[in-house]
């Protein structure tokens, strides 16, 4: 099957590490203390202390070891006539949209995207209320420039 | 080419007290839950009111204050780009000629500043507050700048009906509804409310039902579901009639509320019928025709299915055919591809896990029986009736549509048209990656088609079929390049020639 040529920018592996950073210190590490009492209240201290540690493991993988994976996989191309992306490691998916049904493409950054120097396209057609499809990991002026080139081609709505 | 010394316009200051309110609302639709649980906590009520209203104020105006001094907007080349956010940035361009619908709204608070909101909607979706608060004249001018490129809708011709359905048809309807779901949760809700009101009645009910009361109340509680959905079906489709034209579909129902639905046929994304078992079982089924947002129509952008109840099996595919006519798959009569073996054991495993919610509610609810773990034997139940699922399992892709198929005890058919098609994915689950299978879905405007269960090379097959449609599918303006130059000339008779002619070659479209 075909696969698409254009990969992420490198920085993105970076910036989902970060990301993750932050909500695993946030979120899931009292989440794991919570892990522990809540199991602790069914059974023994060290199965307790062995279930929390799983869970802060198998955090700490994907903070930091799978964004490299997801990387990998992430891929996107803009074709003649229609954007392919195709992303994910276990759950994958492969988009196929045409560019003369794009109704509009929007870059979007959060704050930690601004610091890192990168930009999501998100790409909608008369589908519906959320984007067909998201391309994370581009620099600001390739980013920019992609748009431009979506966002030439017209075509009827399909509706 | 974007000309980047059109300067950007920037909302009024206003806009900070005007969007308050509806901003607030905005914030409090997304905190429901939160706002919920605490409603529903005891301590401290009067501490959480004063501190918890002050912190969503603060949040409303902050967001008003961010919309506003980040906001710009302009119109370039017949590109709409608007800019906003601090934190989150988003920008867009919207081609002019997407936009469906643009009107001036205004609420007092605009009318006492001389300002107005321009609500702009595109096919799929319509932005909330974009450009919130405009000077009248500058919303004015917008409008007419964007709208000299629209086209006006056709108005539909008069039709005469050619389905009506009377009060015998639409009692059937209500009968072969499936209302399995809503007896298991209204006797859930039911019993526990009793424990809540009165604990030691609902003891001594609950020790007190032998297993033909319990059977009683279970076939009574149908009995009563059956005839709310009679009652309903009475009320939502009374003096049902179906009209058809050339150009639309048109249904007239209802008894409090006299609705009437009008689709263009060329807006027509998706069809689907629904035959529930037992409908089935008397031959009907039911059409229902969804549509998304389309076209100008009173300064409103509408969203519309059109729901035909009752519709008799021999006529099936003469109505799909009528309501979507570039359909050119009969699925009532043609084969159409089953799902993959390996399904099957998806399917089962599924069926099992479902089971177990109303197995465990019933399970809550008798708990207090000797039978009651018994009823776990009931989840076998699950199996056959997957494997009927999974045999009546299809799909089809031909030239125009795509059909596909699913379900037993509520049999649902999709029908959509090639030419509707707005993006096409493929999706593979890690459990569908085991048995190397994959899901085709495909999206039409407001809502999609599934093709489940389909091996991945199969599936990617169909994906790069699908895909060469584009190519194959010009958009209107690009002119076909002649396919071969001429190399020789024909002298017909006189001295005619048949020169290749470059000025037919549009070259300007992609820039």
């Amino acid at each position: 099957m075909y696969v698409p040529q254009e990969q992420l920018n490198g920085r993105v592996t970076f910036y989902w590490r970060i990301s993750r950073l932050f909500r695993t210190a946030i979120v899931f590490l009292p989440f794991s203390v919570g892990v522990f009492f809540g199991v602790l209240a069914i059974s023994n201290f060290w199965v307790a202390l062995t279930a929390s540690l799983l869970f802060v493991a198998h955090r700490f993988f994907y903070t930091l070891i799978w964004p490299a994976f997801e990387h990998i996989h992430y891929r996107f191309e803009i074709r003649e006539h229609d954007i392919l992306v195709q992303h994910g490691v276990l759950f994958r998916k492969w988009s196929s949209i045409p560019l003369h049904r794009i109704q509009h493409v929007d870059t979007h950054q959060g704050p930690l995207q601004r610091i890192v120097g990168l930009v999501t396209l998100q790409i909608y057609t008369a589908a519906g209320s959320t984007f067909d499809g998201a391309i994370p990991g581009l620099r600001p002026q390739r980013a920019q420039e992609l748009q431009q080139q979506i966002i030439q081609n017209r075509g009827d709505d399909g509706v | 080419m974007s000309d980047s010394t059109i300067e950007w316009k920037k909302v009024h200051p206003a806009s900070v007290f005007i969007n308050l309110v509806p901003q607030l609302i905005r914030i409090l639709r997304g905190l429901w839950i939160i706002i919920l649980v605490l409603f529903f906590s005891e301590e401290n009520q009067n501490l959480f009111d004063a501190s918890f209203f002050f912190i969503l104020l603060i949040l409303g105006i902050y967001r008003t204050v961010v919309h506003f001094l980040t906001l710009r907007y302009r119109l370039v080349d017949n590109f709409l780009e608007i800019k906003v956010g601090l934190f989150y940035r988003q920008q867009r361009r919207l081609d002019v000629a997407r936009i469906q619908n643009i009107e001036l709204r205004q609420n007092p608070l605009h009318k006492l500043f001389h300002l107005s909101e321009l609500h702009i909607e595109t096919a799929g979706s319509s932005e909330e507050g974009l450009l919130s608060a405009l000077r009248i004249e500058e919303a004015q001018q917008l409008r007419v700048q964007i709208i000299e490129q629209k086209e006006v809708p056709e108005h539909p011709a008069q039709q005469e009906p050619s389905i009506t359905l009377g009060t015998v048809d639409l009692l059937l309807y209500g009968v072969t509804s499936n209302q399995v779901g809503t007896v298991v949760v209204l006797s859930a809700i039911g019993s526990e409310v009793l424990s809540l009101i009165n604990p030691r009645t609902a003891q001594e009910i609950a020790s007190n039902i032998s297993l033909q009361n319990a059977i009683g109340i279970i076939l009574i509680s149908f009995g009563l579901s059956w005839l709310w959905s009679c009652l309903r079906a009475l009320l939502q489709h009374h003096r049902f009639t179906l009209s058809m034209s050339d150009h639309s579909l048109q249904t007239v129902d209802g008894l409090i509320t006299k609705r009437k639905v009008e689709i263009p046929r060329e807006k027509v994304q998706l069809a689907m019928l629904i035959e529930p078992w037992l409908r089935r079982l008397v031959g009907y089924g039911t059409l229902r025709i969804e549509t998304a947002a389309f076209g100008i129509e009173d300064g409103h952008i509408r969203k519309t299915e059109a729901v035909i109840p009752m519709v008799e099996r021999e006529n099936f595919s003469s109505l799909l055919k009528k309501a979507t006519p570039q359909l050119d798959a009969d699925p009532w009569n043609e084969t159409l591809h089953p799902a993959h073996p390996k399904a099957l054991y998806r399917g089962i495993a599924r069926g099992f896990l479902q089971s177990i919610i109303p197995i465990a509610v019933l399970m809550f609810i008798f708990r207090d029986q000797p039978y009651a773990p018994a009823l776990i034997s009931l989840s076998v139940l699950s199996v056959p009736l997957s494997i009927l699922d999974w045999k009546g399992q299809g799909w089809l892709i031909t030239p125009n549509s795509i059909v596909s198929r699913r379900g037993y005890v509520n049999r649902k058919t999709w029908v959509i048209d090639r030419n509707k098609i707005q993006s096409i994915h493929v999706y593979q689950s890690p459990f569908m990656r085991i048995h190397n299978l994959a899901h085709i879905v495909v999206y039409v405007a407001g809502t999609e088609i599934v093709l489940p269960d389909i091996s991945l090379e199969q599936a990617h097959e169909n994906y790069e079929n699908l895909n060469h449609q584009w190519i194959i599918e010009e958009p209107k303006e690009v002119l076909e390049e002649p396919k071969e130059a001429p190399t020789h000339e024909v002298s017909l008779g006189g001295d005619h020639t048949i020169p290749f002619d470059e000025s037919t070659i549009d070259t300007d479209i992609a820039e």
